[in-house]
């Protein structure tokens, strides 16, 4: 009996729910529908201001230069979703079977291009498609498959490996503050030293990217740590 | 105006607890120092920047030299300082808590040291922000670590809590982005004060503005979107509860105050009304389930979803006067009721540490914690809106701003939520005075412990005294100024 | 900085102070603790004092600090702020000396004083308050520290005392809240005036201001113990014998008296408040109070409690002086706040001292105990007499001057009251001496739990109720001299009248 109310009450939210979601829809379809055809934009103004940013790719400038803001503030947010991880549990151990004949050739193959690949994507992210986050995917790309194949990745200190892993936050806001030392506004960079700047942010940037991937992508924090600071 | 005094403040401000999270990651050895050190260094260079607020009007600061539309620009005005002040006092409050509840953490490098630094990187660039889509990247700081934190109480409860308020808070990111989108479609900007100089009201811009205004209500959990805070609020660790309540609910006050001041003010005379009935309906509903919690945090949660409804209450308000007045008390509210459950999920940690926290058996455990259950009884005047204290400036101005237009309804909401929040108050106070029998084998609590939570309760009195220097910042740039007249 | 400036801070803050650090002192500490409980005192006691004295002479003592635009904490020492202060002052002391004494050797002494401290405090803030607001402050202030007082006994009964006690008295500041912020929505100001704010206001708002009237008083009314008002009160007479006698004298009910006072007089004026039609209904719900009270103490056997309901009954004599609107009543009920006050603590100390020493807590079970403690039995005689109004006692002073008042402007009926009230006095009181003084003891006496040496029971219970009883006597055969309360208050009672 009162399981019968209770399914009726539930199928009443739903149809609520749906009521609901059905008006939410309508509204939103209405309002995309009555949006000009020619949104307004920044385009233009982004590509009259090329000149002054240091790179000549319009995607790269936004992301290095105009919003760079908010590129340090995305390195923030994977440096914390890299805390997060960290803080909940210690990394799985890794797998101990030999890996497959495939995996093992396929890695020992495509890392040094992986790798090289990282490279050119960063260089190239001035002009053409590409920079740091692109770098540090495919950075990270290889490091999974080393990983993956049971590898030993070459051991480095912890404290070194947790430095290289914000190399590219402070990096960049390091850049920012030192050219507002300078005398200009915060993340400001001089047209004629931008290019080495944010070539700079982004190898770092692209670095702790690849490293904070793998770390992410373990799962954990370093198992057995280090003296627990007391 | 660009404020070359202010500028490397608001930097700094934003910086300081980035570095604090680096160095205490890179440094796990650090961590009990560096957070309470850097909370200190930013509280004094949050005053500092208040000072320059206070005296100057509104700071800005074009990141990048860039300047809108094109660049991002950072403003401060009364109201981002007062939000930034709230942060950093919570912020060194928890730090000085967290030392040492979170004595025998084992996270080494990724300890709440690092995460609370972030969640504190994520609302200081927030309430400094003058671009929609950077409020964006700022929720997601916001969310994120709100989230990790949660789950660092490590109970399934607890992991529970924080896989749906990560949900809610990602979901609700999203219809906020999904809102910015079409606002940059209609104006091509993302700079918050340009899309309001250029938005004209239409189909488009009011579902932008509805989206924008639902994800920030489910955000802060107002009545009836207040299901998720609960469970999250009340298995997070306790110095984790008091962040998430005294700040993260209020961060997206902040970004639905700023959109619907500056940027559809218009949006206020048709949403201001249901919003307004949701902060009363918020402080009924929540008021009264507080009062049948049988769970100690579980009351302080639900405090906390009552609170956030006054909150809501002044977008009710139409009249310039009376708008202006109830939003400086609900700012001052969101400083007074922060430190207020700041200093009540501390007591409750505290109580908890010791041993129990059922209402029932409180009287075997509180007997040997007077200074915890004094900050939580002071704490409470507060919340129950009692003179001597800030919560009693705070709901006078909402008050007067009531009864300034007539609004009887409202005015009956704001005195029977006090009664009752005070009624809840007194149910956990009351214990305190009679004789329980000798508690079960209790755990000692550091006295460093109690004696932060009852400083910070003992702060929201002196708010009640003092307050007029903090209500003439918020002031500062009249940043309800533009959306008071009626036409912009 | 100055000293008129000053001075109502360091009033407040001489008892706010050691109050704050007895909190923390340790309950071993027994010396440091009175030492400090009686400097603070003291020190309150001659700064009252010095104030009074300067007002007397013309000068003026205001504090004020801004606490949101248009409202400040108004700290303003009129002549009526001098009456309760001195009143508070005075029987603070004394009633201190009484609380170490009686609370010797129990539990929780620090929280005690330090909460004792904090409520006098509010009562004296309650006294100098220069506004609405400023007043709700230290209301509420009195209201969330007098709590743990009532339930100081940590008891079931003392719980639910407690609770009852919250209930009421926040309901009450609830209301008291809404009537303010009704008001300030009409005048603009909320400051207190000689002779009321609000006589300017023009007519069309005259119905809302008889709502917020009602919604003043019966914020205060809740601490008065105005009928219905009153559950609260028999209640919480399960709190210690020092916490009644300053609940009942001079904190709790009193700031409900004094409050109807300020808002009829420096609120509305009382020729406006006759105006407005609502001082009659006062008047009415007064006398209603007096003599329910009386009607209810005749039938308690407890002794605290029939103390409680001559109190109900009592304290409303206040509230009918100056709700009849005219001077000379108005002299009747404020001189009435002093005088009830010192008589109905020395009631309480007695009844404690019967309680400590003899273990008595009925009526009934107090036959013969005059024989066993001649002075407290006498100080309990001297108070009982005053409050039924025999010449020469404080008490007939106030019944004399509200008769005198309510004949002048032609109020007969209350005349009437008085009468009814003054014979239910004799029939509540009169029975306890008769038992106490002349009915035998039962037999044999048994061993008294506390022994003073010779003196029937230690001396920081002996003395108080004695010095206030003398004091009992004292303002009445002296009224007219130029030091008396008498002469103060129709200083006071001077200042709300036109001529």
């Amino acid at each position: 009996m009162s399981d019968a109310h209770a399914a009726a009450g539930a199928l009443a939210a739903r149809a609520l729910l749906w009521i609901v979601l059905a008006g939410a829809g309508a509204m939103l379809a209405t309002a995309v529908l009555s949006l000009p055809e020619d949104g307004l934009g920044l385009a233009d103004e982004t590509l009259a201001d090329l000149g002054r940013t240091g790179v000549e790719h319009p995607v790269t400038a936004v992301l290095m230069n105009y919003r760079a803001y908010d590129t340090l503030l995305e390195m923030a947010v994977l440096f914390l979703a890299l805390v997060g991880v960290w803080s909940m549990a210690e990394a799985r151990p890794r797998p101990t079977a030999p890996p497959g004949l495939v995996l093992q050739f396929l890695t020992q193959l495509l890392v040094p291009f992986l790798i090289l690949f990282a490279g050119y994507l960063l260089w190239a992210g001035a002009h053409e498609p590409g920079g740091a986050f692109q770098a540090g995917a495919v950075l990270a790309a290889a490091g999974v498959l080393v990983t993956l194949s049971g590898a030993q990745l070459p051991s480095v200190p912890r404290a070194l490996h947790r430095s290289l892993l914000l190399l590219g936050l402070v990096t960049f806001a390091a850049a920012g503050v030192a050219v507002q030392l300078g005398g200009g506004a915060f993340l400001e960079f001089p047209p004629s030293a931008a290019k080495a700047l944010i070539l700079a942010i982004e190898a770092a940037a692209g670095i702790s990217i690849g490293l904070g991937l793998v770390a992410i992508f373990e799962g954990g924090r370093p198992s057995e740590p280090e003296s627990a600071p007391r | 105006m660009t404020g070359a005094d202010g500028t490397p403040l608001i930097v700094a401000a934003l910086l300081l607890p980035l570095a604090g999270a680096a160095i205490a990651f890179a440094m796990p050895r650090t961590t009990r120092w560096v957070g309470i050190a850097t909370a200190v260094v930013l509280l004094a260079v949050v005053v500092m920047l208040c000072g320059a607020v206070g005296a100057g009007g509104e700071l800005s600061h074009a990141v990048g030299g860039w300047g809108a539309p094109l660049g991002i620009a950072l403003r401060v005005d009364g109201l981002s300082a007062a939000m930034l002040l709230t942060t950093a006092a919570v912020s060194l409050a928890v730090a000085a808590y967290g030392r040492s509840y979170f004595r025998d953490e084992s996270a080494g490098p990724a300890g709440f040291t690092p995460l609370s630094m972030l969640l504190i990187a994520g609302l200081n660039a927030l309430f400094v922000s003058g671009d929609l889509f950077n409020v964006y990247v700022t929720l997601e700081v916001l969310g994120l670590s709100a989230a990790a934190l949660v789950a660092r109480a490590g109970t399934p409860e607890a992991l529970t809590g924080a896989m749906r308020y990560l949900l809610v808070t990602v979901a609700a990111s999203l219809v906020y982005l999904l809102g910015v989108a079409l606002l940059y479609h209609l104006t091509g900007t993302l700079d918050i004060r340009l899309v309001g100089a250029r938005l004209e009201s239409g189909a488009a811009a009011w579902s932008a503005v509805g989206l924008i205004g639902a994800a920030m209500l489910l955000k802060s959990a107002v009545f009836p979107l207040h299901f998720w805070l609960p469970p999250a609020h009340a298995n997070a660790p306790a110095p984790v509860s008091a962040l998430l309540s005294a700040l993260v609910v209020k961060a997206s006050l902040y970004v639905l105050l700023r959109v619907w001041l500056d940027v559809l003010p218009a949006a206020r005379a048709d949403f201001g009304a249901v919003v307004g009935a949701l902060g009363c309906a918020a402080v009924l509903w929540g008021s009264t389930q507080a009062l049948r919690q049988d769970q100690l945090k579980l009351l302080v949660a639900y405090s906390t979803v009552a609170q956030v409804g006054y909150l809501f209450i002044p977008f009710a308000f139409t009249s310039a006067a009376a708008a202006g007045t109830a939003w400086r008390g609900a700012v001052y509210l969101v400083l007074c009721h922060a430190l207020a459950k700041t200093a009540m999920f501390m007591s409750v940690g505290n109580i908890q540490l010791f041993g129990g926290d059922r209402i029932g058996e409180l009287d075997r455990v509180v007997q040997r914690l007077p200074l915890t259950m004094a900050a939580f009884a002071v704490a409470g005047i507060t919340v129950a809106g009692l003179p001597p204290s800030g919560g009693f400036v705070a709901k006078w101005l909402i008050l007067e701003a009531a009864v300034q237009e007539g609004r009887w309804f409202v005015s009956a909401v704001v005195l029977v939520g006090g009664l009752l929040a005070s009624i809840y108050v007194f149910r956990v106070i009351g214990p305190a005075f009679t004789k329980g029998a000798q508690p079960r084998q209790p755990r000692r609590v550091p006295n460093a412990m109690e004696w932060v939570a009852f400083a910070v309760a003992l702060a929201t009195v002196l708010l009640g005294f003092f307050g007029m220097p903090l209500l003439e910042l918020i002031d500062a740039g009249a940043p309800f100024g533009n959306a008071l007249e009626p036409e912009r | 900085m100055n000293a008129t400036f000053l001075l109502p801070v360091l009033i407040l803050l001489s008892s706010l102070v050691p109050g704050m650090i007895i909190f923390f002192l340790p309950e071993e500490w027994r010396t440091a603790r009175t030492a400090l409980n009686l400097f603070g005192a003291v020190l309150k006691v001659l700064l009252v004092g010095l104030v009074a004295l300067g007002i007397a002479s013309g000068e003026a003592y205001e504090t004020r600090l801004p606490l949101v635009p248009g409202v400040d904490l108004a700290l303003v020492i009129d002549p009526l702020a001098i009456l309760l202060s001195v009143l508070s002052a005075v029987l603070w002391l004394v009633t201190t000396i009484y609380a170490v004494g009686y609370l010797e050797g129990s539990p929780d002494r620090s929280r005690f004083f330090g909460f004792f401290s904090i409520c006098v405090t509010a009562t004296v803030g309650v006294a100098m308050a220069g506004n609405l607001v400023t007043f709700l402050l230290f209301y509420e202030l009195l209201t969330l520290s007098t709590y743990p007082l009532v339930v100081h006994r940590g008891t079931e009964v003392a719980r639910r005392a407690g609770r009852a006690y919250l209930f009421y008295t926040l309901t009450g500041g609830v209301l008291l809240l809404a009537g303010i912020a009704w008001l300030y929505g009409i005048a603009g100001t909320l400051e207190f005036a000689p002779r009321g704010f609000l006589s300017e206001l023009p007519a069309d708002v005259h119905p809302e201001l008889t709502a917020i009237f009602v919604l003043l008083i019966a914020g205060v009314g809740v601490k008065a113990a105005l009928v219905p008002l009153h559950g609260w009160l028999p209640q919480a007479m399960v709190a210690p014998a020092p916490v009644s006698a300053l609940l009942h004298a001079v904190a709790v009910v009193k700031a409900g008296a004094f409050g109807i006072v300020r808002i009829v007089q420096n609120v509305y004026g009382v020729e406006f408040s006759e105006e407005l039609g609502v001082a009659g209904p006062l008047a009415a719900v007064a006398s209603v109070t007096i003599v329910y009270g009386s009607l209810r103490a005749l039938q308690q056997n407890d002794l605290k409690r029939r103390l409680a309901f001559s109190t109900v009954s009592q304290v409303s004599y206040i509230a009918l002086g100056v709700a009849i609107a005219g001077p000379i009543a108005s002299i009747g009920g404020l001189v009435h706040l002093v005088h009830q006050g010192i008589m109905k603590i020395t009631l309480f100390f007695c009844a404690g001292n019967f309680a400590e020493t003899l273990g008595v807590h009925k009526v009934d079970e107090m036959r013969g105990v005059g024989r066993r403690m001649p002075w407290t039995t006498g100080a309990f005689t001297v108070a009982a007499c005053g409050m039924i109004g025999l010449p020469p006692l404080a008490g007939f002073v106030s019944k004399w001057y509200l008769g005198l008042g309510a004949a002048a402007v032609g109020d007969s009926w209350v005349i009437l009251i008085l009468i009814v009230s003054g014979l239910l006095n004799a029939g509540y009181f009169l029975p306890i001496l008769y038992i106490a003084w002349f009915e035998a003891p039962p037999e044999p006496a048994e061993q008294t739990p506390r022994s003073g040496g010779r003196l029937e029971t230690s001396w920081q219970l002996l003395l108080p109720p004695v010095a206030t009883a003398a004091l009992t006597l004292i303002v009445g055969l002296f009224a007219a001299a130029p030091w008396s309360p008498l002469r103060w208050v129709q200083l006071v009672a001077s200042l709300g009248f036109a001529e």
